[in-house]
């Protein structure tokens, strides 16, 4: 954490902040240490200053967010944006603690579960103080019916939406991988796999897996067509809409407009209590409307600057840039390795090759030059703060040595040509400048023998579409985590199933998917851990993509904001922030 | 008159109706899949597969058009295909706002553009006819979104004096009565609201009025010039009327005809100018709702909302061609 550069960390004491004009002169001087002496002595010989005072409560937050919110029920959402809001509203049964990607806390239990020795069972004890936001009780049987609620959703529009809870459990009702859950008594909730899965409990820490108020869902009609879902639209407001347990409750949302929260009076947790009497979420099309109104004054937080934006904040002495520590997602070089097409081999085929490319690419210098050095290089494809994750000893920028790869993979060693794809429009969060570093990265191939093809193309909905595809050979790729275990990136990128790799990366290594698939299913975390760093090493000795990054994603926000703590993959809670002013 | 007006409120339908089979066959011939703006990076053809079969995508062409088509003669407008709410739903709270907008970018370039051109023409050539042309090439040639960061980074970032962005503060909690934001804090009760919407509007309202301002001064001024060369204001001034009567009742009534066929056809244009502004000042109106969709591949919001504003725009035609039988009684329709 960067305490230097103000307004960072747990709630910590306003600073003071002296303004000093050029044309002070020394009578100004006098006239100002004179008022603060009758000031001091008007305390009555207290020796408080105003870095005593404790964290001010009240008053309102505006937030600018990179868009509106999707829908009010997080139980249906994925995107950051949504995700972000629901994180301050409502609460799973464990979550992350505070500044962590990967540290999982018992939030809604009371400790973390007990897990049977086959992996099978997970047992919750739950906290008996907790009520919703609607006054209504939290107890096991809200945690039954919020996980049958969303096994049992219909085909269409809410199964079309509830991905996150697809993604962990493979599906929906007899698809899925969740079998039962029980609600033996008021305060305990046992959740019932079919097989074993060794990321249940961190992608639990999700909000999408929050735990809503049955009661408000029931009374709503939760109706599967979304058009018509007042829960979901949020059209009913505060107690209608997201009703979980959390520091804030949500009070409106009038789209594309604004998101309001208001501090939740009876949270269950008295020492965590919101600070804040409201939050105003606005949603901004662009960074740099995002900026001016930041600047101007009209937004006191930016949720995430993109490096253009970090450069503007910077400069300014009345904001700062709130570094959340190391990002959860991974800016790499995406690779198709299939060796021939056609009869025509592909270069990229030749591990050789790829280790080449590897050392050919100085990352230090693209941290630097397109992100304004909030990001740090990538020295595995998980990055670093996730769970499980082992540093790997990736080569680095060496141009010799990327000439030495060349030459033992036995191919020609100038002259190689290889398609490098990288988008347009994408947003600015995700590749600062895509056209930039596409360029530094051709041009770092050049020098080690390559002739590196740019082949732009519109990010949304094309590249995404492309890359998936497999059409592309080589290109620039960023994926942010969606909870951060290995599964999350290693797994979605490099696991196949009969044999068939993946139409993304070609990418064939059976004892990489043995080790995953085993790491996947193990019932014990220890074990777990053992497969996922062997499968991480399998990775780093194969070189399938090259990793260069993992972008920070820091905040912005004027220096009277007081108390916020940053976490990696933007899950942070809200309720430490208080307003210095 | 009636007649002519049930000839074009007929003539508008196949208009609209053609409008809408190139609107629908034009967006779905883009490259892009909503399916993936719905999921992003986490897309899978399982999922994208499911999606496609619960928004109908999967389903032949023309079968989709049908069922648009069966859905827009019924007067709905289809829901999004991202947020899934209804169309008419949320352009009846958006339009609101854009119509503030719109009617701010008017005032600004009808209230300043006629006084304008006025003062040009009466010193044609001039150096105070130098300078209005110089301001109107400046406002016609500037882009919306230049000049409009350029007026926020200068009023609320550096000067403070002015808010950006959106229609109003949402610290205030002024409740959506109307949606039009300065009535809704006019209704609020609380006069600093009412001063803080009026506030907001002014930097938007400049930048999407530059160029009818620009519009609006220069045709002022030709059509004041014309109708002062003319016969009748030569014996006018002759008979020793006041010049401000020669104004009034013989140049000005006379010069109102092109101004007014300007000033309407500006509508259409502000409108799509809003697109724009919404954008750069933050304004949930129609226009930022279009940009957002377009993003987004939501083909039953872009479709809906420009058949919208072809509607809106025939209409607005219309009513200018009646406004000048009034304005010019020598015009008669058949």
């Amino acid at each position: 954490m960067d305490g230097a550069r103000g307004g960072f960390g747990a709630p910590m004491p306003p600073r003071v902040v002296a303004v000093v004009r050029k044309d002070f002169d020394v009578k100004s001087w006098a006239s100002v240490l004179a008022v603060m002496a009758l000031v001091a002595m008007g305390c009555g010989g207290s020796s408080s200053t105003a870095q005593d005072v404790g964290p001010k409560k009240g008053g309102t937050l505006t937030v600018a967010l990179d868009g509106d919110i999707h829908y009010a029920d997080p139980s249906l959402v994925s995107d950051s944006t949504s995700l972000y809001v629901a994180n301050q509203v409502v609460e799973g049964l464990v979550g992350l603690a505070p500044g962590t990607l990967s540290e999982i806390v018992p939030v809604l239990a009371s400790d973390l579960p007990t897990i049977s020795p086959d992996g099978l069972t997970y047992t919750f004890k739950l906290r008996s103080d907790v009520k919703f936001h609607d006054g209504t009780d939290f107890n096991a049987a809200a945690v039954k019916f919020n996980y049958d609620r969303w096994k049992a959703f219909p085909k269409g529009d809410l199964q079309s939406n509830a991905t996150d809870f697809a993604a962990v459990f493979g599906g929906f009702g007899s698809t899925s991988n969740l079998a039962q859950v029980d609600a033996p008594d008021k305060s305990t909730v046992v959740l019932h796999l079919i097989h074993p899965q060794s990321n249940f409990l961190i992608s639990q820490t999700v909000a999408a897996f929050g735990i809503q108020s049955p009661t408000a869902i029931q009374a709503s009609g939760d109706n599967p067509s979304l058009k018509v879902n007042a829960y979901a639209l949020g059209t009913g407001g505060q107690g209608k809409a997201m009703v979980g347990t959390g520091p804030f409750m949500f009070s409106e949302w009038a789209a594309n407009d604004h998101v309001t929260l208001v501090k939740n009076p009876n949270y269950w947790n008295a020492q965590s209590a919101a600070l804040l009497d409201r939050i105003v979420f606005k949603p901004f099309a662009d960074p740099a409307s995002e900026l001016k109104a930041l600047q101007s004054g009209a937004v006191d937080l930016v949720e995430t600057l993109d490096a253009a934006e970090v450069g503007a904040v910077s400069k300014d002495a009345s904001l700062v840039v709130l570094d959340r520590g190391s990002g959860c997602n991974i800016t790499q070089l995406g690779m198709n390795d299939y060796d021939t097409v056609n009869g025509v081999a592909n270069l990229l085929g030749n591990k050789g090759v790829r280790f080449a490319i590897s050392a050919a690419v100085n990352k230090p210098s693209y941290v630097t030059g397109f992100y304004a050095g909030e990001a740090t290089v990538a020295d595995n494809w998980l990055p670093a703060g996730a769970q499980y994750y082992k540093r790997e000893y990736l080569p680095t920028y060496n141009l010799s040595g990327s000439r030495s790869y060349l030459a033992g993979a036995g191919v020609p060693t100038s002259g190689l040509n290889v398609d490098l794809y990288y988008p347009t429009g994408a947003p600015t969060t995700v590749f600062p400048d895509a056209k930039g570093l596409a360029t530094a990265i051709s041009v770092d191939l050049q020098a080690a023998g390559f002739v590196a093809n740019l082949k732009p193309e519109a990010y949304s909905p094309n590249y995404l579409a492309d890359q998936a595809a497999g059409k592309m050979q080589m290109w620039l790729q960023s994926q942010s985590c969606q909870w951060a275990g290995p599964d999350d990136i290693l797994y979605s990128f490099f696991h196949y199933t009969n044999d068939l790799p993946s139409a993304m990366f070609s990418y064939k290594n059976d004892d990489l998917n043995t080790a995953m698939t085993s790491a996947m299913t193990d019932a014990d975390q220890t074990k777990a851990k053992t497969d996922w760093q062997k499968a991480q090493d399998l990775i780093a000795a194969g070189m399938p993509t090259v990793p260069l990054l993992n972008a920070k994603l820091p905040a912005g926000a004027h220096t009277y904001v007081m108390g916020f703590v940053g976490a990696g993959n933007r899950t942070e809670i809200l309720n430490t922030v208080w307003l210095n002013k | 008159m009636l007649r002519f007006i049930v000839r074009r409120v007929l003539g508008a339908i196949p208009i609209l109706f053609g409008l809408s089979v190139i609107l629908f066959m034009f967006l779905r011939l883009l490259p892009g899949d909503p399916a993936i703006a719905i999921l992003g990076q986490h897309a899978t053809p399982q999922l994208i597969a499911q999606i496609h079969e619960t928004l109908g995508l999967d389903k032949p062409l023309y079968v989709q058009y049908l069922n648009y088509l069966g859905q827009l003669l019924q007067g709905n407008f289809g829901a999004s295909i991202i947020d899934s709410r209804a169309v008419a739903d949320t352009f009846a709270i958006r339009f609101p706002i854009t119509v503030e907008l719109t009617i701010g970018a008017l005032i600004f370039a009808v209230g300043l553009g006629i006084p304008l051109g006025r003062l040009a023409a009466r010193h044609p050539n001039g150096w105070i006819d130098g300078l209005v042309t110089v301001v109107s090439l400046f406002g016609i040639s500037i882009p919306i979104f230049v000049l409009g960061y350029t007026l926020a980074f200068i009023f609320a970032v550096e000067l403070h004096l002015l808010p950006y962005p959106g229609p109003i503060d949402p610290r205030l909690s002024v409740d959506p009565v109307t949606h039009f934001p300065i009535i809704d804090a006019v209704l609020s009760g609380n006069p600093g609201a009412v001063v803080d919407a009026f506030a907001h509007l002014i930097l938007p309202a400049i930048a999407l009025g530059s160029i009818p301002l620009a519009i609006v001064t220069r045709i002022t001024r030709a059509s004041v010039i014309d109708v002062s060369n003319e016969d009748y204001v030569r014996t006018a001034r002759a008979k020793g009327l006041t010049r401000k009567r020669v104004d009034d009742r013989h140049i000005m009534r006379n010069a109102w005809l092109p101004v007014t066929t300007v000033i309407g056809l500006q509508v259409g244009s502000l409108l799509g100018g809003a697109v724009l502004t919404e954008t750069v000042f933050g304004w949930p109106g129609v226009g930022s709702w279009v940009v957002t969709s377009i993003q987004n591949h939501d083909y039953i919001v872009v479709q809906s909302l420009i058949l919208i504003f072809a509607t809106i725009f025939l209409t607005v035609n219309l009513i200018v061609d009646i406004g000048y039988a009034f304005l010019n009684p020598r015009i008669r329709y058949s």
